[in-house]
């Protein structure tokens, strides 16, 4: 029998574990839910995962009103904090509830294996022409600034600006960076998520200043977070801040601005963020397998070959449903180019993911038909049980009273 | 989530009554909380160590200088690629080619419209003062920038450079539904031609649109360009785009296809026209065995009267040949006339046919060319000679004002 709580931790302690509060949080991700499906046909998936789910509060936009709603954070923070507290340390811990602990205790895998992902996974991509080889890949969406020596061949060390540090600096905000090798300071300002690099030449007073007769324009987001291209404005003080280089960083760049400092050429360039891999892959051969009579892709794969560290090469094929796994890192076969009847050399894009969490959906929806099992099978059992206690009951109620009567 | 069932015992009842009230202020706690927190942030300005490095197996991006930004962004190949393919189509704007005019506008009350020339692809004069005038030029690139380009036509009124809040005072009006910039300066005119006006100026307006910049200015005395202000923002206000000529540079050969033809003739006496539609011809005539055709496409002179060359068996032509060719007036500008007889190999043909000759005439301007050809037996060629002028000398561009 559970005792009612006295004192302000025991009633904080019996609220955060509370049926009810379960009850408005579930609601309240059902607002969520539904009022961000509705709104994502506007904005797009992103960035209606980034307001609704990725956030502290929301004002969610229901009809012609607005609702400030508490954001993901709140809600699924506080489940998890009600599951363990009602579902684990509260729940009466009988043989009948053991399943349904098993249960509560495979929906916390699933949401601290989300929590793991949400900090900790990183999704990408590397582009390989037959021939190449890569131990790096770039992130679909993320930016940061990445500053090294252009004088260097081969390996160098790129000094690196994550898009955290940056991407609040709208408007004449800035920042400045600084590093002990660099013989310069990085001034960053008038971020934007997305951008348009435009010439300065008759088109209407421009909205930023122009630089090198060029200057950025901010556009709305995209739906597609990958197709945002940021540009940031940059400035480098030289030289004891004899020498101020004004320039332009824009999310498309084939080539990185470059400029002297110190006796040397530097080059700094905005671009999506880099990861190493801990092997590298070369791709051997793309093999793409078409529809009969068209150029339509049936099925296609990559023959590359894997080199670990220690310089050993696996020869494999990734393929559409079969990733590589090696280290944390899967590599799907995602795409290819150029696409059907456009000229050019054959490449293959990998998706790579690295999801430190990639298995524990598995293993916590296993964990949760454990649970539920033991629950639906001991409520089964325990039903034929009193079936049977029942029918027992009945027959030697029934055999008595036909005893009674014989007797009689 | 919880999916512990309520108590059914008695003692649960008061908990679970009790506890909505705790759950809801827990809830809103954490959530004015957070809205706390987030009232805060960086107001910038600080200085930042970069900590985080990486050793790359190389650069992530081949370093080179003298690029513009431009350049850097897409790569300065496929920039010099779209900026040649754009010479002539004015990117944003349908093409000139086939010699028609890709706007379409009003000629302002007391101008008049004078024919296209060199820079300029509208050329409008006041006719009650000629040292008044209204031009439009069409460039396929950023034509040297904005600020250059004012600052230029200020060089021109002697007025210096903008200055940083000259350029944030900027104004614009409206050209095709969108902003372009617009300035009225004032001074002692001197433009690239023509006398020096003492007490001058020039409005101007610069608009650009997919990598092609249109620049529109009216010059004249302070007097004129305050008593035609109105009749410069009309102007502007009734530039358009000229479908027709987006209609007839999306088809391959809209002319000869039945659609209008942006050159007007005359046609001569005693041919017959052959209506048959053909590919790169505006019309075709003949007459007895010869035939004679307009064309209207894109091209240069040197590369085509050399192809006319090779067909009658002639040498190719080089740059002083070409300078050499007899001259034509044609639509305006200086054409040229090619003239040869010879061996003749057709389109396609296996082989030649002798003693015939080719007559043609040819002229270009912005990348584009208009020629007319003349060929048949040697003798009958001679003799249409006078026939082939006075088409030449006829052709004009079709007017495109309203």
């Amino acid at each position: 029998m559970a005792k009612k709580p006295t004192t302000a931790l025991g009633k904080l302690f019996a609220a955060l574990g509370s049926f009810w509060l379960a009850i408005g949080l579930l609601v309240n991700l059902f607002l969520l839910t539904w009022l961000g499906t509705l709104e994502q046909v506007d904005k797009g998936i992103h960035a209606v995962q980034t307001e609704y789910f990725e956030s502290w509060r929301v004002l969610a936009k229901a009809g012609p009103i607005k609702v400030l709603l508490p954001g993901g954070y709140i809600t699924m923070g506080l489940l998890v904090v009600n599951l363990l507290i009602g579902g684990l340390v509260r729940i009466r811990k009988t043989k009948s509830t053991v399943g349904i602990i098993i249960a509560h205790v495979g929906i916390a895998l699933m949401m601290g294996g989300g929590l793991v992902e949400h900090m900790y996974s990183i999704y990408g991509r590397v582009i390989l022409y037959e021939g190449e080889e890569s131990a790096q890949f770039e992130e679909y969406a993320g930016y940061e600034v990445a500053i090294w020596n252009a004088d260097s061949l081969g390996g160098v060390e790129e000094f690196l600006i994550p898009a955290e540090d940056f991407q609040d600096l709208e408007g004449t905000k800035s920042r400045t960076f600084q590093r002990a090798e660099l013989p310069f300071d990085l001034i960053l300002k008038r971020y934007m998520n997305n951008a348009e690099l435009r010439e300065a030449v008759g088109v209407g007073v421009p909205t930023s200043p122009v630089v090198e007769g060029h200057f950025l324009v901010g556009k709305p987001d995209e739906k597609e977070e990958e197709k945002n291209l940021a540009g940031i404005y940059a400035t480098v003080v030289a030289e004891g801040g004899t020498k101020v280089i004004d320039s332009l960083l824009y999310g498309v760049a084939r080539h990185p601005w470059v400029f002297e400092a110190g006796g040397k050429k530097w080059a700094v360039a905005l671009r999506h963020t880099v990861h190493s891999m801990p092997f590298s892959l070369k791709l051997e051969k793309f093999i793409k397998d078409d529809h009969p009579g068209i150029t339509m892709a049936r099925a296609f794969s990559s023959d590359v070959v894997r080199t670990d560290p220690d310089g050993s090469e696996h020869p494999l094929r990734i393929e559409m449903n079969e990733p590589l796994r090696k280290d944390g890192y899967i590599i799907y076969q995602a795409s290819y180019g150029p696409q059907e009847g456009m000229p050019g050399r054959p490449y293959s894009v990998l998706a790579v993911s690295k999801n430190p969490s990639d298995r524990i959906p598995w293993l916590s929806v296993a964990v949760i038909a454990i649970g539920l099992t033991w629950t639906f099978l001991a409520k089964l059992l325990g039903f034929l049980g009193k079936q049977k206690r029942s029918a027992l009951k009945a027959a030697k109620a029934s055999s008595g009273t036909s005893e009674e009567k014989s007797a009689a | 989530m919880a999916v512990s069932l309520p108590s059914r015992n008695a003692t649960a009842r008061p908990r679970t009554a009790a506890a909505p009230i705790s759950a809801l202020t827990l809830t809103w706690l954490a959530f004015a909380a957070s809205a706390l927190s987030a009232c805060g942030g960086s107001a910038g300005g600080e200085t930042v160590q970069i900590t985080k490095t990486r050793l790359a197996e190389a650069p992530s991006h081949v370093a080179r200088t003298g690029l513009t930004m431009l350049e850097r962004a897409y790569g300065p190949e496929r920039v010099a690629s779209a900026r040649a393919s754009a010479q002539g189509n004015r990117p944003g704007l349908p093409p000139s080619q086939n010699g028609q005019n890709p706007l379409l506008y009003d000629v302002p009350e007391g101008w008049e419209d004078l024919p296209r020339a060199q820079f300029r692809d509208i050329n409008l004069r006041l006719i009650r003062d000629n040292s008044a005038e209204m031009v439009l030029t069409f460039l396929a690139s950023d034509g040297g920038g904005l600020v250059p380009n004012i600052d230029r036509w200020r060089s021109q009124v002697g007025m210096e450079p903008m200055t940083t809040a000259d350029v944030q005072a900027l104004t614009t009006r409206k050209v095709f539904g969108d902003d372009a910039t617009y300035v009225e300066l004032f001074g002692p005119y001197q433009g690239m031609r023509g006398p020096r006006i003492d007490d001058g100026g020039i409005f101007g307006a610069i608009f650009s649109r997919g990598g092609g910049t249109l620049f529109v200015k009216m010059t004249g005395s302070r007097e004129v360009l305050e008593a035609e202000r109105e009749h410069f923002h009309e102007f502007l206000s009734s530039l358009d785009i000229n479908q027709q000529a987006r209609q007839s540079s999306q088809g391959s050969n809209a002319a000869a296809g039945g659609g209008v033809s942006p050159l007007v003739w005359t046609a001569p006496s005693g041919w017959v026209e052959d209506t048959t539609p053909r590919q790169f011809r505006e019309a075709t005539f003949r007459k007895g065995e010869i035939e004679m055709y307009i064309s209207a496409v894109r091209g240069t002179a040197l590369d085509n009267i050399t192809r006319w060359a090779g067909q009658i068996g002639q040498p190719p032509l080089d740059a002083a040949a070409l300078a050499a060719l007899e001259r034509v007036e044609m639509m305006g500008r200086s054409g040229y006339i090619y003239e040869a007889e010879g061996s003749m190999r057709g389109m396609g043909a296996a082989t030649a046919t002798p003693g015939q000759g080719l007559l043609a005439a040819l002229v270009e301007g912005s990348g584009q060319i208009v020629t007319v050809k003349l060929t048949g037996k040697a003798a009958d060629v001679r003799a249409a000679r006078e026939d082939f002028m006075a088409l030449v000398t006829s052709i004009q561009a079709r007017q495109a004002g309203r």
